[in-house]
């Protein structure tokens, strides 16, 4: 099979992209709420904490590591595999290649989030009453995911093999 | 992606419980085994397919 074309410009530029996005991400609100006795905007991080004080320290926990870890963790792996690969190293080719397959399968859990937000906009409706709607935040946060898988999925991880048992 | 979709479905009840009073209905159940069942199929190896071949080849 061919070698993917550009691999490690295309994840460099993806990688860029997702980072600068990840700071809207995390700062706008992903949810706005309006209810008769008033209405409040809800971040990713304020809504981890919501969670978490009104009993559901479990659902929390997963929450936040689907939406806070992971993408921090993901994109700092798929730096550290990239500067590898780009400076041809021979460090523990397995242990990256692993690093790598770890990386790709665990991406789409950074989703969680995005589903929430869709189906509380969904299902809450209820005109004057209550009504929830997505912030600014959500539509940065989908595109730091969305951003991330792909930038995965254009590393070519036998670049790792090449370039740890060839020479530039 | 089903079983993401499922853990979030789970929050957003959750989320709801403290604005409403939330009965999951029967979907919901129906939901949660067919995630289950769709984990059981992604656990099938195509390798399995080709070992089978190799193996009626022989005999």
């Amino acid at each position: 099979l061919a070698r993917k074309a550009d691999s490690l410009s295309r994840t460099w530029a993806l990688l860029a992209a997702s980072a600068i996005l990840y700071v809207p991400a995390n700062l706008l609100p992903v949810m706005h709420s309006s209810f008769l006795v008033g209405q409040h905007n809800d971040t990713i991080l304020s809504g981890i904490v919501a969670l978490w004080t009104t009993g559901s320290k479990g659902l929390a926990v997963i929450v936040f590591v689907a939406s806070i870890t992971v993408p921090l963790l993901k994109m700092a792996s798929l730096s550290f595999l990239a500067i590898s690969v780009g400076r041809w190293s021979r460090y523990r080719p397995r242990q990256r290649a692993a690093l790598f397959r770890l990386v790709d399968f665990v991406g789409r859990w950074s989703m969680l989030d995005v589903f929430v937000v869709t189906l509380m906009v969904g299902l809450v409706q209820f005109g004057a009453f209550a009504d929830i709607e997505a912030g600014p935040g959500a539509a940065a946060f989908a595109a730091v995911v969305l951003l991330t898988m792909l930038a995965a999925k254009s590393f070519d991880p036998r670049l790792i093999w090449d370039r740890a048992f060839g020479s530039p | 992606m089903i079983e993401v979709f499922m853990l979030a479905m789970l929050v957003a009840v959750v989320k709801l419980s403290s604005l409403a009073r939330v009965v999951p209905g029967p979907a919901m159940w129906a939901f949660a085994a067919l995630t289950v069942l769709f984990a059981v199929l992604a656990s099938f190896d195509p390798r399995t397919l080709w070992n089978r071949l190799e193996a009626g080849a022989e005999s």
